[in-house]
């Protein structure tokens, strides 16, 4: 439709960069149509109020060519859902009108409760592409109510795993194999909600990529979508090739994998050569017999997520983009578990880990303008389960808080928000306690706790409530509670997690380690609590950016004037005396504050 | 309708960013129109500098004065409203700081999350709890009541003109809590507005709740100070007939009244132009059609199914704070005349959402403007005549707009004018996209729509957008630059009301429900009699109940069309006996709606109702208007060198739309000019003069609905 001129310099000779950009961002709205459908109709509030999900559209190669852009965190995922299907049922099996699950981390999953559907599309009889899409469900069996097994040893123990298996047969629903999924599940009516929401959203896709087809035939679809990929692959290319070359180290670890004390590092080089870039985890500690464990897709997730923090917003997120990128991680070790190993929490910890060790590395050590400290970083999964007094039904519940993020060139850190690897939402208080038996006393910032800098890191949150049910069972699956959330450039590290326990009629918290003997104090599975005990979750904060010392005093009086930082942390942290209080104004004390901050600095040198 | 009215002048107002707009028509069905350039200082004196030209006299036969209004709006985007306390239950003070922690871009490390309307220092935790049954579990004491009043009082000590918002927990269950507050500081605080969530938006999640209560006391005493102006320049003025804003809802109320829940009218201004919308299309005979409104920064899109807009009951006025209120469903998307075309770094080219506004406008505005924007890329295909923009009053340089596309033609390896349709293209796909959201997002299948185009913009793009779509047929409304205006004219009374009420529809609990909603309907009715301006007028009311599978976590709202009234008689609600029967077909409804939204429905499945609504409406009188003369010899006819498509420049037809009579044709390509829009008819379509004075455009090939 447009008229193309070859120039020498550009990738994209011979391309029709209109078309093509027309078609991609018609393929991202049927995406986001999909995913519409999905969120409207579900059941789970991780679904429906979290976003935990994502929608796929692939060729017929099942190659990713559009996502839509709700839960990055199953972007390595989304570049398997359909090639494993491919490759382990094989395309001469499929027909018009099947539909795919799966959900095997051993098979391109990212961990069980993602449930992976895929459906081909067909033309007069020739496969023409797929449709895709991944959830998260709340609830698929396994030793734990939530599927978050924190003290699994091994995979079976995790939850029910299904390899590639037809859902649907030729538009008809293979009703054994629903029996069997269903049966397994604790909460099988919020399954089958769940299950048919990502039907539907399904549905809509083969709807509009049929449309697509029958405009474009299909070769024609395929060839575009060749030149998308290609797009895709050009633009990582010369962002890589905008960065120096060089070897770019860095580690850190995981505090503990549930089962013993031991953390486990990882350990990650980053080879950028010329316009291709190598993530090599080789010298990674071996995989934890704990569930903190990464598949490999989780592993290639990680990474790619983190470089598109670092490169540019737009690019088009498809298979294309991992073409110049290898993310070496070799059986065997955390960054890529094998059989029978455990890894649930692989997605919802190890990821935004492994994501921010990319970020700190490339970003501080190349460009630090776009750099920022590290974030609370953990999913901070809660997950409880029990019968309703109120209507005697089961329920089971996935629960995530949001977290401080770390303090950036530009300013500071968001309080209250979602792990960077996803984009999830919190439920709210009022849906939360008509849904669950329990009962909030606080939801709140955590104050005083972001960590210092010239830009603060964000807050975390608190939240406590009380078990209104006979008994809940509790299980958590978190991180940084043993090492803080790191800060950059002079900032300070920001605080960690906690999450405690008074029993019922006690304003006396415990860890939950202490309460219940437990060898993590993040991890456990199975804790029975009874009517009247509370649950006190403190989420991490980020970690500061820069030196404390260099904060304008306005702003750390704005903070102290809002309760975000105390008058002594002024003091003690930022070396800001404050006067007033008392019915007074607060102000800043110039002349102290130079004397403190002058004396801070010496002591420091 | 109600036959019209009696000769008077009806005159409409619509308050933009950039131009202030009036419509008045009087006696005989004249017609005036102003455009003139808004007074953001004092949104007023464009106002009343427009009537003035218009050579109304205030003094004559007036009937009504209505204005759409952005002064809610603009209050909270520039962040201009009052200091605003904010009273939650103790322990969820930082209800507007925690937000629902998702952020705006996935890949964005800098993102600042939104700022809340009310900082930190003056939130105020009261000690008191309610349960989500409504049953309470901590009393709220006297003296925690005086404590709470004594903390307000001390906050707003400091203030100038403050405002308190209340918002507590399952306050939409059991709002005894909230009323006390609000009694207590009533009494402590006389003369302070205070804004209570179980009044505002009783809907449950609390965040969302407790922004849009904390915006209506935000806004509140700039609202007032607003409607004082106002009413004061019009008693000076001697103005005759009934004065009113329009609200979010698209009804019109007196202005006193708007200043009682101000949060209604943040929508006022969209609101003119989708009620224009509406009523355009059902001058047409079209039941199903999407609205859009495109001008220099923005296209707001609406949906018309059955004759009627569609409401919404969420708006974000950035992302990350919510207005959780009946408001007319639009969709505002950043692609308009001045969107900024560029290259991404992946080499492709982009349209938007970075506009050039107003200031410094498009590269042929010559207003200093170096960015190429849709609008010179409409010049450089001659589809915008340079020397007839705003009907002459401003010229266009086409050389500007041409060296402001030229580097990009550069880097694409184009020529300047196919660069110039690729910009178009892209823009027309941001469009597309967004409106297949909007569509398919409500369950709609956009293919069985037409399209209204208004709006400066909006009528220059219709015919390609509905091509992509596979829509229908374009209608373009006559004076498209003035619709919103025009929809002040002819705005309804209207008041909407909402409460959350969950029962399953399974179990006894259900057995309340017609009751309540009976309630509901009687107090919506009463709220809207108390607010008519002809207290004898017909009153018509609807509900609806929103329910869902149990499980699911977002519903659809269900007519209850055998709630009916009979919009003669006394308000009442024939639906309590019946209350068996009412919960049985409002489940058999649920099914049949989730089966044509979703493909699927769940007949073992258990239903739950969430919210209950209903609207009180009283129609306004019709408007008849004068027809353009119409010169209909095609003497005023020209052609103009137009660029169809990438490398096709074709000889286009160029009319002046006044001199266009009814069941007149024109066939593309051809460009279609008036004062105040230009409408763009491409090759293989044909423009059809419909009597109502829209044109009708639509392909050749089309059997013409009409």
């Amino acid at each position: 439709m447009t008229a193309t001129s070859p120039s020498p310099s550009s990738p994209f000779a011979g391309i029709d960069r209109v078309g093509l950009t027309l078609l991609y961002k018609r393929v991202r709205n049927i995406c986001d149509e999909m995913a519409f459908a999905m969120m409207r109709t579900a059941y789970s509030p991780i679904f429906s109020e979290g976003l935990d999900f994502s929608t796929l559209v692939l060729d017929r190669r099942g190659r990713l060519i559009a996502t839509a852009g709700i839960n990055p965190a199953m972007l390595g995922a989304s570049l398997y859902a359909a090639t494993w299907i491919i490759r382990e049922v094989g395309p001469e099996n499929f027909a018009d009108g099947d539909i795919f699950v799966h959900n095997d981390p051993y098979r391109g999953g990212s961990h069980l409760p993602e449930h992976m559907m895929v459906a081909p599309v067909y033309h007069d009889g020739e496969l023409a592409a797929f449709v895709g899409n991944i959830a998260h469900l709340a609830e698929i069996g396994g030793m734990a109510p939530g599927s978050f097994a924190a003290t699994a040893t091994d995979i079976f123990q995790e939850g029910l795993r299904i390899p590639p298996t037809k859902l649907f047969d030729r538009g008809e629903p293979v009703q054994d194999i629903w029996r069997i999924m269903l049966a397994n599940h604790r909460t099988p009516d919020n399954s089958w909600g769940d299950l048919h929401a990502m039907v539907g959203s399904l549905r809509v896709g083969e709807r509009r990529v049929g449309g697509l087809i029958a405009e474009r035939g299909v070769d024609g679809l395929n060839e575009a979508f060749e030149q998308i990929l290609d797009y895709a692959e050009a633009y990582m290319r010369s962002e890589i090739a905008g960065l120096p070359d060089g070897i770019y180290t860095g580690e850190d670890c995981m505090e503990d994998d549930g089962i013993s004390d031991r953390s486990y590092w990882i350990r990650s080089r980053i080879i950028v050569e010329g316009d291709e870039l190598i993530f090599d985890y080789s010298q990674s500690d071996e995989q934890a017999i704990g569930p903190i464990n990464a598949p490999y897709v989780v592993t290639l997730s990680a990474s790619l997520n983190g470089l598109l923090y670092v490169l540019a917003r737009d690019v088009p997120v498809n298979a294309g983009i991992v073409r110049p990128v290898k993310v070496v991680a070799p059986a065997g070790t955390i960054t890529c578990v094998r059989l029978p190993g455990p890894c649930v929490g692989g997605q919802t910890e190890f990821q935004p880990r492994i994501m921010e060790l990319v970020l700190g590395q490339i970003l501080s050590q190349i460009l630090p303008e776009r750099a920022a400290a590290a974030s609370g970083n953990t999913s901070l999964n809660f997950l409880f389960g029990g019968v309703d007094p109120r209507n005697g039904e089961y329920y089971a519940h996935y629960h995530f808080e949001g977290m401080g993020w770390g303090g950036r060139a530009t300013s500071d850190g968001n309080s209250a928000q979602i792990v960077p690897h996803a984009n999830c939402r919190n439920t709210p208080v009022e849906i939360f306690e008509t849904k669950w038996p329990w009962v909030h006393e606080e939801y709140c910032l955590n104050d005083d706790t972001g960590g210092a800098g010239r830009h603060r890191g964000g807050l975390g949150v608190r939240r406590v409530m009380q078990v209104e049910g006979e008994v809940i069972t509790v299980s958590a699956l978190s991180e940084r509670m043993k090492r803080s959330p790191w800060g950059l450039f002079g900032g300070r590290d920001g605080s960690r997690t906690a999450l405690e326990v008074a029993p019922s009629g006690s304003d006396d918290y415990e860890t939950f380690q202490d309460a219940f003997g437990l060898v993590s104090p993040s991890k456990f599975t199975n804790i029975r609590l009874r009517r009247g005990d509370r649950v006190r979750i403190t989420s991490p904060s980020g970690g500061g950016y820069g030196d404390p010392l260099d904060r304008d005093p306005a702003k750390v009086l704005a903070d102290v004037e809002l309760g975000f930082v105390s008058r002594e942390s002024a003091e003690s942290a930022y070396g800001v005396v404050i006067d007033g209080g008392a019915g007074e104004a607060l102000a800043v004390d110039e002349v102290a504050t130079a004397a403190l901050r002058g004396s801070m600095r010496d002591g420091v040198a | 309708m109600n036959g019209r009215a009696d000769g008077a002048w009806r005159i409409g107002v619509d308050t933009g960013g950039t131009f202030t707009d009036l419509v008045a028509v009087g006696p005989g069905g004249e017609v005036r129109l102003q455009k003139v350039a808004s007074t953001p200082a004092e949104p007023a004196r464009a106002t009343f500098d427009a009537l003035k030209r218009s050579q109304v006299d205030p003094r004559g036969e007036v009937d009504s004065f209505i204005m759409g209004t952005t002064i809610a709006t603009n209050a909270l985007i520039q962040r201009r409203g009052a200091p605003t306390v904010l009273i939650t239950t103790a322990g969820f003070e930082d209800v507007l700081y925690i937000q629902r922690i998702d952020r705006q871009g996935l890949y964005d490390l800098q993102w600042v999350k939104a700022e809340p309307y009310v900082p930190r220092d003056r939130v105020v935790g009261v000690r008191e709890r309610i349960l989500a049954d409504g049953s309470v579990r901590t009393p709220l004491t006297t003296e925690e009541l005086a404590r709470v009043a004594d903390g307000v009082r001390r906050i707003t000590a400091d203030h100038h003109k403050p405002a308190v918002a209340v918002s507590l927990l399952f306050s939409y269950v059991n709002p005894a809590h909230e009323q006390a507050v609000a009694a207590a500081l009533e009494d402590a605080l006389p003369g302070v507005p205070v804004s209570i969530s179980s009044e505002v938006a009783p809907i449950w999640r609390e965040y969302e709740r407790s922004n849009t209560t904390a915006m209506d006391a935000y806004v509140k005493p700039i609202v007032s100070d607003f409607a004082g102006d106002l009413l004061r320049e019009l008693d000076a003025l001697e103005m005759g007939g009934w004065h009113g804003l329009l609200r979010s809802n698209g009804g019109h109320v007196a202005i006193p009244d708007a200043t009682a829940k101000p949060v209604e009218i943040v929508l006022s201004g969209l609101a003119a132009g989708m009620i224009a919308g509406a009523h355009f299309a059902r001058a047409v005979d079209t039941a199903k059609a999407v609205t859009l409104d495109m001008g220099g920064t923005s296209a707001d899109v609406g949906v018309i199914v059955d004759g009627e807009l569609q409401f919404s009951g969420l708006f974000e006025v950035e992302f990350g704070l919510p207005l959780a209120l009946p408001i007319l469903d639009v969709t505002t998307i950043g692609a308009g005349g001045g969107s900024i075309a560029s290259i991404d770094s992946g080499g492709l080219l982009k349209v938007g959402p970075e506009s050039a506004g107003a200031e410094p406008g498009p590269a042929c505005y010559g207003f200093g403007g170096e960015a190429p924007t849709v609008t010179d890329a409409n010049v450089v295909m001659g589809r915008l005549n340079p020397g007839y923009f705003l009907g002459g009053r401003m010229s266009l340089d086409a050389d500007r707009a041409r060296r402001a596309i030229d580097p990009l033609a550069d880097r694409l390896g184009l020529t300047p004018e196919d660069t110039a349709e690729a910009i178009v293209s892209v823009s027309i796909e941001n469009m597309d996209g967004a409106m297949r959201l909007v569509t398919v997002d409500r369950g709609l299948d956009y293919r069985e729509f037409d399209l209204v185009a208004y709006g400066g913009a909006g009528p220059l793009h219709a015919a390609e957008i509905a091509r992509r779509m596979g829509m229908n047929r374009v209608i373009v409304p006559p004076n498209p630059g003035l619709v919103s205006a025009y929809g002040t004219v002819i705005a309804d009374q209207r008041v909407d009301r909402r409460i959350t009420l969950v029962r399953r529809l399974d179990h006894a609990e259900s057995e309340d429900l017609p009751g309540a909603l009976g309630r509901l309907a009687d107090e919506t009715v009463a709220e809207l009699r108390s607010q008519l301006r002809r207290p004898d007028a017909p009153v018509d009311v609807t509900t609806y109940v929103a329910c869902r599978y149990v499980g699911q976590n977002y519903e659809q709202e269900i007519r209850t069309e055998f709630g009916h009234v009979d919009r003669s008689f006394e308000l009442a609600v024939p639906i309590g006996p019946e209350a068996a029967d009412f919960v049985a077909r409002l489940a058999d409804g649920y099914h049949t709606t989730h089966m044509a939204t979703y493909g699927y429905e769940m007949r073992d499945q258990p239903i739950q109702s969430v919210y209950l609504g209903a609207t009180a409406l009283s129609e306004a009188p019709e408007v008849l208007i004068r027809p353009y003369a119409g010169g209909g010899d095609g003497t005023a006819r020209a052609t103009r060198r137009v660029l169809a498509a990438a490398g096709q420049w074709t000889d286009a037809l160029i009319a002046n739309r006044d001199t266009l009579a009814p069941a007149e044709t024109l066939d593309g390509p051809a460009v279609i000019e008036e004062a105040d829009s230009t409408t763009w008819v491409p090759p293989g379509f044909r423009a059809t003069v419909h009597e109502s004075q829209c044109l009708i455009i639509a392909r050749n090939d089309a059997e013409a609905r009409s």
